[in-house]
């Protein structure tokens, strides 16, 4: 299959295409043979091929081309604007892309529409529930509203409350529930219809911490029901944590595909070395030519040097005159999805 | 405070369009009340069908004082009564009897029948009042000392009763305002609550076809209308004894099919209007263009030329004209079979613009 490309394969070929340097990063990950129309192998779940889409002429969405195996779950990372929510717009069949192809389980999403929308559901980023109705109430509407036969409705609609832990508020007004209730009742409402893949977008974002426990253990228990789950987020640790496969997206683009593991090796380098200085230091730009030291970044007292032999760097570093008798503390830790990211987009996501 | 005017200000300015509707309903209704009511010195003259069976020179002469005050045309009884009963063109027909001039020049007390539709009541009581008037003209002509020498029989045509009473006249119009008020505000502004909700992008993708979820929608609306609209005339009918017509499926079939044309256009109006505050001044001037325009606040025998001209257009006139025929001519289902067929025309061809609107606005590409 031309355009199938997954996992290792999609990473090794993302290196052999695109290097590792910066004028490559806006290339998408996977670049796909044109011309072909084929229809994908119905076991994926989720194929998209060169998807793009533009509004008013600006371009949201540059290619993106996709597979997403059945019942994994598989993460978008990507700051505010990259393009995920148009793309998870395009896959949900909200939006139509402007060029390109996407397969819900071999069905199009343009031409094999009503056929698509049966095989997913989707939980948007704003809530999307009825206030005036209660837990019970939305929840059953939804399942109707897709078709859910009457015989399996209360179980289904059960299940759903069970899984997002509102069974005990089901008889309550959702306008009386938290905002943390909400999105887990938002996510429900998702999951009611008994999809075969779910489109969750940014689910966690302005959520209490007990509430994005109760959603991440939602997810993953979807997992475990072979449900696949495509997961935007702008958090790095939610994407590493929940996610399978993770696509990292930036200006429309894919520019990293992989597992964790693959993603990491994508970086330059290996470990990263926290240095706490007692105040903010000054004329420390000489570290960067320290022997190993690959990049520097500063951020008040702290100082961060990526390398891929901290044994060897941190002695030299002890004794650099700009760090005497200013380190409280030293830390080293292997390269995060963080570092990768930065590497790639020249963005960090803290910032968004 | 400075602050918070200038940033309300900036609100209220940025929505063009709700800043339109916002000056223009007001001018819009304010015309057209304006038009109906006086839109001319004298007033439309009122048309008044006579039958000049006497042809004799005092027949003649009460012709001509009426001509000073309505708009008479001879033609035979049968199609005075045509005119009156079927086509309710004029509220009444004059029927001058044979023999009435000699009569009335020896002194004697001459009839004429009055062939009445009591539903057009305050069109009848004009022709009445025409009939006085005329009545002391002529004898003030012959001899200012003789008067009263008419007597008047009346005959309604179009039902069992002379009068109508007061609420009879106006319960069937401002029920149907009231029920297009509701109707048309509540259609509206339930698909804004959907995009408020943030529950539309979900609708939209749900296998369920939009097109149909639209159509379940506006049922729930339908349903909503219909119980007022029959709350309000059951009411009336209980309370004030106001006639529902001589079949209650009649009633209820012009009861349904006016609910539908009112969630039609609240769905055109809510495919037009793209926020909250359009849809207020918006669903407002349809609302009372509506009402002016089809009768629901005055006979629309009052309104000028071109207003009555259009009004067929309008599908209030066939509201009312539908409910005109049950309440006040005590008309049954035959007599539905045109109002309801226009009023169903008039909804179907609202509701395909309306979804098309929505379909537009929000449909995947």
């Amino acid at each position: 299959m031309g355009h199938a490309l997954a996992g290792g394969r999609a990473l090794a070929l993302r290196r052999a295409l695109t290097g590792r340097s910066a004028s490559r990063k806006r290339s998408p990950a996977l670049t796909i043979a044109q011309g072909t129309d084929r229809r994908p192998e119905v076991s994926a779940a989720l194929v998209t091929k060169n998807l793009r889409r533009s509004y008013d002429g600006r371009e949201a969405v540059r290619g993106v081309s996709l597979e997403v195996n059945e019942g994994e779950i598989f993460g978008i990372l990507g700051p505010n604007g990259a393009g995920k929510t148009t793309t998870l717009s395009m896959i949900s069949t909200r939006i139509w892309p402007t060029e390109g192809d996407a397969w819900v389980f071999g069905k199009h999403v343009v031409k094999d529409v009503h056929a698509a929308r049966r095989l997913l559901n989707v939980a948007p980023q704003e809530e999307a529930l009825y206030p005036t109705l209660t837990g019970q109430e939305n929840l059953e509407f939804f399942a109707r509203l897709y078709g859910v036969p009457k015989a399996e409705r209360a179980r289904r609609v059960a299940d759903a409350l069970e899984g997002v832990e509102l069974t005990s508020r089901k008889d309550d007004l959702v306008q009386s529930y938290s905002g943390g209730m909400r999105r887990r009742l938002n996510l429900g409402c998702a999951l009611v219809s008994g999809p075969r893949l779910v489109l969750l977008d940014e689910p966690t974002v302005g959520v209490d911490p007990q509430s994005r426990v109760h959603i991440f253990e939602a997810v993953r228990k979807l997992r475990t029901q072979g449900v696949t789950i495509l997961y935007t987020t702008h958090y790095l640790a939610e994407a590493e944590d929940l996610c399978d496969r993770i696509a990292i997206m930036d200006e429309g683009n894919v520019v990293a595909l992989g597992t964790v593991p693959e993603l990491l090796g994508l970086s330059k380098t290996s470990e990263v070395i926290e240095l706490r200085l007692r105040q903010p230091a000054q004329r420390v730009e000489g570290l960067q030519s320290v022997d190993g030291v690959q990049r520097m970044e500063q951020s008040g007292p702290l100082l961060r040097l990526y390398t891929s032999r901290a044994e060897e760097v941190l002695p030299r570093l002890w004794n650099q005159p700009a760090l005497q008798g200013k380190i409280v503390q030293v830390r080293v830790s292997p390269v995060s999805l963080e570092t990768i990211f930065i590497e790639l987009t020249g963005k960090d996501l803290r910032d968004e | 405070m400075v602050a918070v005017f200038l940033k309300d200000l900036r609100i209220i300015l940025r929505d063009r369009w709700a800043l339109l509707f916002f000056i223009l309903v007001p001018i819009v209704v304010i015309s057209i009340i304006a038009s109906a009511l006086f839109d001319s010195d004298e007033g439309p003259k009122l048309m008044v069908p006579v039958v000049n069976e006497d042809q004799g020179p005092v027949a003649t002469a009460f012709v001509k004082l009426l001509g000073k005050h309505a708009d008479v045309v001879e033609m035979s009884r049968v199609e005075a009564e045509h005119v009156v009963r079927d086509q309710n063109r004029a509220p009444a027909a004059i029927v001058f009897p044979e023999g009435m001039s000699k009569g009335y020049l020896q002194g004697k007390t001459s009839q004429i029948t009055l062939l009445t539709d009591p539903a057009q009541a305050v069109d009848l009581q004009t022709v009445k009042v025409l009939l006085l008037l005329m009545d002391k003209e002529a004898a003030a002509l012959a001899d200012p000392l003789e008067e009263d020498r008419i007597a008047l029989q009346e005959q309604n045509l179009t039902g069992n009763r002379i009068s109508v009473t007061s609420f009879e006249q106006n319960v069937p119009g401002f029920s149907i305002m009231f029920v297009l008020l509701a109707v048309v505000f509540a259609t509206a502004m339930g698909l804004h609550d959907e995009r408020d909700w943030g529950t539309l992008p979900r609708l939209l993708v749900a296998p369920a076809g939009f097109t149909w979820q639209l159509l379940g929608k506006l049922g729930a609306r339908f349903v909503m209308g219909v119980i007022q609209m029959l709350v309000l005339f059951l009411w009336g009918h209980f309370v004030f004894k106001v006639s529902l017509g001589t079949s209650f499926t009649a009633f209820v079939l012009l009861t349904c099919a006016v609910v539908f044309v009112c969630v039609a256009l609240g769905l055109v109006v809510a495919g037009i209007a793209r926020t909250r505050e359009q849809t207020q001044p918006m669903s407002l001037a349809v609302v009372m263009a509506f009402s002016a325009l089809g009768g629901l606040w005055w006979p629309q025998s009052i309104t000028p030329d071109w207003m009555r001209d259009i009004s067929p257009a309008v599908f209030t006139t066939w509201a009312m004209r539908g409910m005109n025929d049950l309440v006040l001519r005590d008309r049954g289902l035959a007599a539905m079979a045109e109002p309801v067929t226009a009023l169903l025309l008039y909804g179907l061809v609202l509701l395909a613009i309306g979804i098309r609107l929505f379909r537009t606005r929000h449909s995947a590409r």
